[in-house]
């Protein structure tokens, strides 16, 4: 049973397709990033996910579930893009609400909600009225109230927006985190560093069409390296880190001379901009479902 | 059940936080103190040019001024239901709060029913509190109590409830601020159309007088109210109030009993719609 499953998911606006015949599979446990550039249909695919936006054609399950099923929203962590929490309110009082309404055990909740407080790093601030909050830490508190609870499928909506460099770390490391549990992570973002560091796999959408999708090691190409002689210059493709040393092991054994060795991989990046440039194709590069093991 | 409660629950919470509660009970007990020492000074009024004022001509006009307040009152609800509904649903999809409740195991009509409760539960205490209050001190510096005080808060509640439904209905699909808008416009519509059917009404114009009961049965607001009016009416009072008299405050007869049905359906039909768009709208 797949995380999220999703077939030809479609979100049509008057006469604009917001989000074309989506289908992806993304196996439990695994980070998955959703890449695009601004107005791709991102969010717009999360919120259906979610039940916020109604699909024109398609269907959907989340962990296991029809789209909206109460019983998988019950299991569901979500970050909206746009996150503002009741600021009259203060964080342990917005984290009680959701645990009343997960159903938590109630035993559990005081405990669950220092934990997740902790996680996020806003221990020292649970008492504070969230109208007193900065924009990075109101986004915090939305990353304590999606992980309240152990959900098995967190969703994040770009986590990091509001978040400095300390911030975007603290994310990474929570969602090697969820990935370490066994949490299944969909990770919508255009920070491609972001994404490059913590998922297994991605998919690229613009103007709301998946156009590239995989894990990311087949996306980004098989590594390979640059040799500078002190003669001239070769590029060998195909060869994993491990491989290098042999490489140029058998250099030397030949007797070349050798100025520098390079490791080359195209980074996400680099990827991710070939596949926005490029023309649409029919099919998306990679097999759409070749990431769901 | 729960769910609803516990939405509900965060509706009254967030009045109080937001000193709603405070403020508008500041105001009422000062608005209340004032009237008071007005309703005192008629009520130990006793010459007017050298005369002695009878007792019955100061109970009307008690009777008269109490109708007064209570329709300053239903105005303050009326505001007070088009606000707090179109905020509490309007502003919430419009900002974004809302992003982080609706994915939780929750139903859509739980969410826009317990706001709707939340809000009802504050318009209905504000209302039982204020006439408590208001009929108190009229009662205490003069001496009179309406016939039915109980029904006249009721149907005060009732005109606010009516309000409310309107404008989170309308808030689903229109911005907080235009959902408000259309409702205090139709409020002042109803009202408008009573004062004209009773205008109708003394010159005979039956087709005036069914436009505007048409009116009332759209927007049920002023129908309500004058039943409230009525309610308050004392005996001496109906029996001053000649066949030719247009008062919006002094109705001469209450709605009838069907009125009330029909009301009652109206309300749960415009929530009944208001659920239904909400369930259906993309947030």
């Amino acid at each position: 049973m797949y995380a999220i499953e999703t077939r030809e998911l479609t979100k049509i606006y008057g006469a604009r397709t917001a989000v074309d015949s989506l289908t992806v599979r993304i196996a439990r446990g695994e980070v998955f990033g959703f890449l695009g550039p601004n107005g791709a249909g991102k969010t717009t695919a999360v919120k259906m996910l979610l039940g916020l936006v109604r699909p024109s054609s398609g269907h959907a399950a989340l962990l296991g579930s029809p789209l909206g099923s109460l019983d998988a929203r019950r299991k569901i962590g979500y970050l909206p893009e746009l996150f503002r929490y009741q600021e009259w309110l203060t964080p342990h009082e917005i984290l009680h609400w959701h645990a009343a309404v997960l159903r938590l055990h109630a035993a559990k909740w005081r405990d669950a909600i220092e934990e997740v407080l902790r996680r996020v790093g806003l221990a020292e601030r649970g008492n504070d009225r969230v109208g007193q909050f900065s924009k990075g830490m109101q986004q915090r508190l939305g990353l304590a109230v999606a992980i309240l609870g152990e959900p098995e499928l967190v969703i994040l909506d770009e986590p990091t927006s509001a978040l400095d460099p300390l911030g975007r770390a603290d994310v990474r490391a929570l969602v090697q985190e969820l990935k370490s549990r066994g949490t299944t992570v969909f990770l919508n973002s255009h920070l491609l560093t972001e994404v490059e560091s913590v998922c297994d796999s991605v998919a690229v959408i613009t103007g709301g069409c998946i156009r590239a999708t995989g894990p990311i090691d087949r996306l980004l190409g098989r590594p390979g390296v640059r040799v500078t002689f002190a003669n001239g210059t070769s590029v060998v493709e195909d060869v994993p880190n491990d491989e290098i040393p042999a490489l140029v092991a058998s250099y030397v054994a030949k007797g070349a001379a050798i100025v520098s060795v390079v490791p080359i991989r195209q980074t996400l990046e680099e990827r991710f901009l070939e596949i926005v440039r490029s023309e649409p194709l029919a099919q998306p590069v990679v097999d759409r479902i070749t990431h769901a093991s | 059940m729960r769910n609803l409660l516990l939405i509900a629950s965060l509706t009254l919470r967030e009045a109080a936080r937001r000193r709603l509660v405070l403020a508008a009970g500041i105001v009422t007990i000062a608005l209340v103190a004032l009237t008071a020492f007005g309703f005192h000074s008629l009520a130990t009024m006793h010459q007017r040019g050298g005369a002695t004022i009878a007792r019955h001509d100061v109970l009307v006009a008690t009777s008269m001024l109490e109708i007064m307040m209570a329709f300053m009152f239903s105005f303050v609800l009326a505001l007070g239901a088009a606000f707090l509904g179109a905020l509490s649903l309007g502003s919430e999809i419009e900002n974004g709060t809302l992003l982080a409740i609706l994915p939780r195991p929750l139903r859509r009509i739980e969410v826009i029913v317990g706001k709707w409760l939340g809000n009802a539960v504050l318009l209905a205490l504000y209302a039982a509190g204020t006439s408590a209050l208001e009929f108190g001190a009229i009662a205490a510096v003069t001496g009179y109590t309406p016939p039915n005080p109980v029904l006249s808060v009721a149907l005060l509640v009732a005109q606010a409830l009516v309000l409310l439904t309107l404008t989170m209905s309308l808030s689903v699909r229109l911005s907080a601020i235009a959902a408000g808008f259309v409702t205090v416009v139709l409020y002042g519509l109803a009202w408008m159309a009573g004062i004209v059917g009773s205008m109708a009404d003394v010159f005979h114009n039956s087709g005036v007088r069914d436009a505007t009961t048409l009116v009332s049965l759209i927007i049920p607001s002023d129908g309500i109210w004058r039943a409230a009016s009525f309610s308050m009416e004392p005996l001496i009072m109906r029996a001053m109030v000649s066949a030719n008299d247009v008062n919006p405050l002094v109705p001469k007869v209450p709605p009838p009993n069907l009125y009330f049905v029909w009301c009652a359906m109206w309300l749960l039909v415009v929530l009944g719609v208001g659920v239904r768009s909400f369930q259906t709208r993309d947030i």
